[in-house]
């Protein structure tokens, strides 16, 4: 049963967002990290911790509410809808424990942010994957 | 939530550099969060308060005052390292009903991106949810269990923390010391408010997060003063019969919250993996002075998200252990009214109580949900649990409650 669900899910995601079944989580060329779980990606995001695993520190960023990729990256990276999310930043930001990622408008932006920042981490369509950043996970 | 409103032209001018897409300085949010709420009871004897914090309480009319609030959290960040974070709530309190108060006023000085200090007017981080218990919107009750939450009122301290997280593999542990002080103002039925000082507060949260697990465990200590008309005057009345009553000198000082040691000791569970939320915790206060009763107690919640709706259910208890009579001067020789004054007293202190609460939370918008709950209260011999009641004024009392919560 939840299988099946899991599988509605997926499927109804799939149904939801067509353009964006897959994307990628990319860094600074500079930053000498070179791939990462999913789990270690979503602490990042979550603000659970502030560095990479074995390297500096994490900016992560992040698309603006409502935006049908940010929806699928949190479905799939820390399973938690955007209700989910919502609550979990209301708990850590209303506890003075952090504060959510930094957003910026578009895909571009998040590739503009990336290149200029060594310490940057972002999530874009695998269509807009190009030198300037450096994938280090990525989903289907 | 994050209302963002940047001080573009302050930032241009401080950072001519200023990059497009770079994190520019300094960075300051607004934001906020509320709750109206409504509360009653089948019962017009005992008034349902959600904390010895708050003056009266709810009865058989929808009463609106004991869980809403509205709080505006500005977030600031004045370099990469350095941050404040200042939060004003309106409330019911013993003092200020719905008048805005300083609930968090610090500094945060990142050291290293996982190595904090802080200092100024913080959370007491003792329980899983004392650092958000009024926001409604990150947790699936009403308001988190009273039978657990009501052990514990305060909700900030003055002093300095130390936040230190270490990732281990997948796992986050976090360890958090403070120290400071807490002055609270606790309601009186006989009086004014009594401002109550915890001096030399102390503790230390531990905990770790690791996929749909997060634990902690911590450990709270402090020294009460509780000034209150009515334990002054048993204790000097005591104090007067002391050369000529046995027991009675001690029975004073066992009495007199007066620079009295104050411990609790809690840990906790919780288990969401999106769906389903199973959560347990457990406290034990420990006190000396006989006007704030030694307590066990725990929750254990259990819900499941179908969709944007989550029904849950939640059986907790409180359990006084420590004496609620005394047995130094007899009921019925010269200091009979005394004897009835301190067993009152010491009655009032009885928070007892089993509860299985009921309830359900809609998310029906991204930042805004709305909940039911039903609460059965079980109230041992004597008991008062959270109610502000004469000892034995019920045996079992229902308390509805309907929620709407939101954040901006």
């Amino acid at each position: 049963m939840p299988r099946l669900f899991r599988a509605l899910v997926a499927a109804a995601a799939l149904v939801a967002c067509p353009a964006c079944a897959e994307f990628v989580v990319v860094v600074n060329p500079k930053n000498p990290v070179s791939s990462l779980t999913a789990r270690q990606v979503a602490q990042i995001y979550l603000g659970r911790v502030g560095s990479f695993a074995g390297g500096g520190q994490a900016t992560p960023i992040d698309l603006p509410e409502g935006t049908p990729l940010r929806d699928e990256f949190y479905a799939k990276v820390a399973e938690k809808n955007a209700g989910q999310v919502k609550a979990y930043w209301s708990k850590q930001l209303f506890s003075g424990n952090g504060t959510p990622p930094r957003e910026v408008a578009s895909i571009a932006e998040v590739k503009r942010a990336v290149a200029g920042d060594a310490t940057a981490i972002g999530y874009i369509d695998r269509a807009a994957l190009d030198a300037s950043v450096k994938e280090i996970f990525s989903v289907r | 939530m994050a209302h963002r409103i940047r001080a573009v032209v302050l930032a241009a001018a401080l950072a001519p550099a200023f990059a497009f897409a770079q994190q520019s300085y300094p960075d300051v949010s607004f934001s906020g969060f509320g709750t109206l709420a409504a509360v009653r009871t089948d019962t017009d004897a005992g008034q349902y308060a959600t904390s010895v914090l708050q003056p009266e309480g709810a009865r058989r009319s929808w009463d609106v005052r004991p869980d809403s609030l509205l709080a505006g959290q500005l977030t600031a960040r004045f370099t990469r390292d350095l941050g404040f974070v200042g939060q004003l709530v309106a409330n019911r309190r013993a003092q200020d009903d719905f008048t805005p108060h300083v609930e968090w006023a610090f500094l945060r000085y990142a050291v290293t991106p996982d190595f904090a200090v802080r200092g100024g007017v913080m959370a007491v981080p003792i329980l899983m949810l004392s650092e958000s218990r009024l926001v409604g919107l990150s947790f699936p009750w009403v308001r988190p269990p009273t039978a657990v939450y009501s052990q514990v009122p305060i909700t900030n301290f003055r002093g300095a923390d130390v936040v230190y997280r270490k990732p281990v593999g997948d796992t986050v542990l976090t360890l958090q010391p403070y120290f400071g002080k807490a002055p609270t103002d606790v309601p009186s039925s006989t009086g004014p408010v009594v401002r109550t000082d915890l001096d030399h507060v102390a503790g230390i949260a531990a905990s770790a997060a690791w996929s749909e697990w997060t634990v902690r465990a911590s450990y709270f200590q402090c020294d009460l003063t509780y000034p209150g008309q009515t334990a002054a005057s048993l204790v000097s009345r005591l104090r007067q019969l002391a050369p000529t009553v046995a027991g009675a000198a001690d029975l004073a000082s066992r009495i007199d919250p007066t620079h009295k040691r104050l411990s609790y000791v809690a840990a906790g569970a919780s288990y969401d993996d999106g769906r389903l939320l199973a959560q347990a915790e457990v406290g034990r206060l420990g006190s000396s002075t006989l006007m704030l009763a030694e307590t066990n107690s725990w929750y254990a919640t259990l819900g499941y998200r179908f969709g944007n709706v989550m029904p849950h259910v939640t059986v907790s208890r409180t359990r006084v252990t420590s004496t609620l009579t005394q047995d130094v001067l007899s009921a019925s020789g010269p200091f009979a009214d005394l004897a009835a004054n301190i067993d009152t007293t010491l009655g009032t202190t009885n928070v007892s109580q089993r509860v299985v609460a009921v309830g359900a939370r809609w998310q029906v918008l991204r930042n805004v949900d709305l909940k039911v709950q039903w609460d059965h209260v079980q109230l041992p011999d004597g008991a008062v649990g959270n109610f502000n009641a004469s000892p034995g004024f019920a045996r079992s009392v229902n308390v509805y409650s309907a929620a709407l919560d939101f954040v901006f």
